[in-house]
């Protein structure tokens, strides 16, 4: 029984003390859903994704539910969030990615944000005919959103 | 022995015939069938564990063990005489209950998976029957193996659930999800669990977190892994058992 | 595939003869507002657009099968369009309604259509017995069955719905009247947005991710729906997420594996519903405050409630757990009833945790926490638990012949063999 203990212990001291790894991870069709609204993730162009310090992984359906869960979680534990490019489909690491604010884009929650590489990608976007609000990251965090209609 | 058999009836009968009152049989994973499962977790372990590895360290106590070695017998086949009599009779007592069951529920109304539970008793029989024995020769006496027995009983069924849980209050839980992962391959109590649920069906219940360990364990590679697994459960602690009495034969 | 297609096509000429000469546009095209086509029996292989006052009724066998981007049939600018009795078999979307009022949609067979009925700023339509199966794959890799966008007073009944992703999708609407409609095999039955005064009644959903999926939506009632084995991963009946008003009443909520979830809902009532045999009954999500739960009944839920906070206004519901005594005979019992042990609540908080579901372990603690809270009081409490389930649901208590035989034989042949292995 000691020897299982000190296992146990020995394994979980490993794991605490090992690097976290922040990179984002694919989305499951099949089991996931969004940590805040609990939407399945079927549109996955649209999907963000946050990775705790401690390496857990959550994934949300709408850049609007990442934006609200950070904004309750203890800030100490966030290791890092990823939005999916409204022109590329990649995770952006939210911290470097441009934002526009466009109504007459739809996304699952119909908050109808979307993230771009950088401003000259958002201001391209905006360019080719569509209209919309440029947004930084801090503009999200006090964002209404839902309110927009 | 009768005794033993005697409250297995009685527990049986009177849980399913109480649950089916309250809740007749419903699709998928229901209260109903999580406690006629619980009943089985419980006391099949205990009395498999206590009664077969006492039997074992009795007759090295008694000297019997010592005795029986100055015949030209091998120590293989006296442990399989020991497990097929104690799996044997856990399975006549498992039946006489399941018989009285059916027989109840023939005047209570319709039951649903009887097959499924004379599954899981053999099952637990044929691994904890083989556990008992280890636990039996591992002990120095009667004394030791009951409570040898016990502590492994509480530890399996309780204690480590109970300390994944604790766990759980302060780690990630992707670490807890891989110790409950772990837990189900090295502790056999939680793989006739898993087992059951992948057999009925009912792997959803365990919740999201497990559908890729689920959704491998019901394809046909994992079915293999999992017969193989199972088989280990039986064949190791046999082997093992055999082993241990072998050496202590060699030392006296 | 093309040349499958090609040959379909060629095949399908001779029965299309008429549209050889003109095509069914250029026919609709030259007839007066409020004219009534009669459509002949027969595979039509061109997607139609209406604009103007029109009833099109389709004789048995009158076929649209159409490839491409383009809708089977698009309704738009227009009032007053009927269409009934046809078939549409469409890979893309079949039925496309835009800016128009007073349609009415009846007796459409949809079949492999990405997105079956779509409609966007209409007002006044009726979508009525119409009989939708979606393409084989995943529900995250196709469209929805009925897709409302920005309209209102619709009446969607009697559809039989089937493999597709959302049964009806709903946003930005308002007066919507559901009844009657059978949703199965989808992600969601019923999925609402941003939308008010819905009536969801009648309907049956079986085997969906979730039944009804209400999101954002305020002033609504789901009632009297038949909502059953949801049992996927993350499955759940009922959801109701950042709602406000919304009654739930009555409804049967039958083995799922959540029955109903109230996320950042409040101001809501949940009352005469039956949950039985889900593996969680009813949950609270920072909804602990302002609803209200009563008369339901709550049988063989593996876990009757749960909740994420302490308190929450629920009362008078039949709990088939609940050891009662009612000496002053007021049809509540006397003490309370717990109605969520320490598990629940750990289990929202870390989903890791639903592998313990009814493990034996957990089984002991449910036992010690129930003793222990009646003296805390601090968990979620009914305080006047029914004594009788409000519904008359009776046991048949049937005797069944060769059960007794059988169940007399296994027994008596295992006493047999026992006797005999004791004795020698």
């Amino acid at each position: 029984m000691k020897k299982i203990a000190l296992i146990i212990a020995a394994v979980i001291g490993l794991a605490g003390c090992g690097e976290t790894d922040l990179t984002p991870r694919a989305i499951q069709a099949e089991t996931d859903v969004c940590a805040v609204c609990n939407m399945s993730i079927t549109y996955e162009e649209f999907a963000g994704q946050l990775i705790e310090q401690d390496g857990d992984h959550f994934v949300f359906d709408d850049l609007g539910c990442l934006i609200e869960h950070i904004n309750g979680m203890d800030q100490t534990e966030l290791g890092a969030a990823f939005i999916k490019d409204a022109v590329t489909d990649e995770w952006l690491n939210i911290e470097r990615a441009a934002y526009v604010y466009a109504k007459d884009e739809w996304t699952p929650m119909a908050y109808h944000v979307l993230a771009f590489e950088d401003e000259q990608a958002a201001e391209e976007w905006l360019d080719s005919g569509r209209e919309g609000e440029l947004l930084t990251l801090e503009d999200l965090y006090g964002f209404d959103w839902g309110n927009h209609h | 022995m009768q005794l033993v058999g005697l409250l297995f009836v009685f527990v049986f009968a009177a849980v399913m015939t109480i649950q089916q009152l309250a809740v007749p049989p419903s699709a998928g994973f229901s209260r109903q069938a999580a406690a006629m499962f619980n009943v089985q977790l419980f006391l099949l372990p205990l009395f498999l564990l206590t009664i077969g590895s006492m039997n074992i360290a009795g007759d090295a106590e008694s000297g019997w063990l010592q005795l029986l070695k100055t015949y030209p017998m091998k120590m293989s086949r006296y442990i399989a005489g020991k497990y097929l009599a104690l799996a044997t009779a856990f399975l006549l007592i498992v039946l006489l209950a399941l018989g009285a069951v059916l027989l109840l529920s023939g005047i209570a109304g319709p039951l649903a998976g009887m097959g499924v539970y004379f599954m899981s008793s053999m099952l637990l029989i044929f691994i904890f029957a083989a556990l008992a024995l280890l636990i039996g020769a591992i002990a120095k006496n009667r004394l030791h193996a009951l409570a040898l027995s016990l502590v492994f009983w509480a530890a399996w069924l309780l204690l480590i659930p109970y300390g994944l849980m604790a766990l759980g209050t302060y780690l990630a839980g992707h670490l807890v999800k891989t110790f409950i992962i772990m837990n189900i391959h090295v502790n056999p109590v939680e793989w006739v669990r898993f087992c059951f649920f992948l057999a009925t069906g009912n792997g959803d219940a365990l919740g999201p977190a497990f559908y890729g360990l689920t959704s491998f364990y019901t394809s046909p590679g994992g079915m293999l892994l999992a017969v193989l697994v199972t088989a280990a459960w039986i064949i190791l602690p046999l082997a093992s058992a055999a082993f241990v009495l072998k050496r202590r034969k060699r030392q006296t | 595939m093309k040349r499958l297609l090609l040959l379909m096509l060629f095949l399908s000429w001779p029965l299309g003869a008429v549209q050889a000469e003109e095509s069914l546009q250029q026919k609709i095209d030259a007839l007066p507002e409020g004219a009534v086509i009669e459509l002949e029996a027969g595979v039509y292989n061109e997607a139609i657009t209406i604009k103007k006052p029109l009833t099109i009724n389709g004789a048995d066998g009158a076929v649209f099968r159409v490839e491409g981007e383009k809708p089977a049939i698009s309704i738009e600018n227009t009032e007053n369009v009927a269409i009934r009795n046809v078939q549409i078999e469409q890979g893309d979307t079949a039925l496309l309604i835009q800016d128009s009022s007073n349609v009415t949609v009846e007796r459409l067979r949809i079949i492999g259509a990405d997105q079956a009925a779509s409609v966007h700023r209409s007002k006044k339509l009726v979508l009525r017995e119409l009989s939708i199966e979606g393409p084989d794959g995943h529900y995250s890799d196709k469209g929805n069955g009925i897709a409302l966008y920005k309209s209102e007073d619709i009446e969607v009944s009697d559809n039989e719905i089937r493999n597709v992703r959302d049964g009806i999708y709903i946003e930005h609407a308002k007066g919507l009247r559901a009844s009657g409609n059978s949703i199965q095999d989808s992600r969601y039955g019923v999925h609402l947005m941003y939308s008010e005064q819905v009536q969801i009644t009648g309907n049956h959903f079986s085997g969906n991710v979730t039944g009804v999926m209400l999101m954002m939506s305020n002033d609504s009632r789901i009632h009297s729906n038949i909502i059953e084995e949801h049992i996927m991963p993350n499955a759940s009946g009922l959801v109701l997420y950042d709602a406000d008003t919304i009654e739930v009443t009555d409804n049967s909520i039958t083995s799922n594996a959540l029955g109903l979830s109230l996320q950042k809902t409040g101001g809501s009532t949940v009352a005469g519903n039956r949950f039985f045999g889900n593996q969680i009954g009813m949950e609270f999500i920072n909804s602990a405050e302002t609803n209200k739960t009563k008369g339901n009944e709550f049988t063989g839920n593996i876990i009757q409630l749960r909740s994420d906070a302490r308190g929450g206004q629920i009362a008078g519901n039949y709990y088939d757990d609940a050891a009662l005594l009612d000496l002053d005979e007021d049809g509540y019992g006397d003490t309370p009833y717990t109605a969520m042990q320490s598990y629940g609540q750990w289990m929202v908080r870390e989903p890791v945790y639903q592998y313990f579901t009814e493990a034996p372990a957990v089984v002991l603690l449910n036992e010690m926490d129930r003793e222990m809270n009646r003296l805390t009081s601090l968990v979620l409490i009914d305080n006047s638990p029914l004594m009788e389930a409000p519904s008359d649901l009776q046991t048949s208590a049937s005797v069944s012949l060769w059960r007794l035989v059988l169940g007399a034989a296994v027994m008596a042949f295992a006493a047999f063999i026992w006797r005999k292995e004791s004795a020698g």
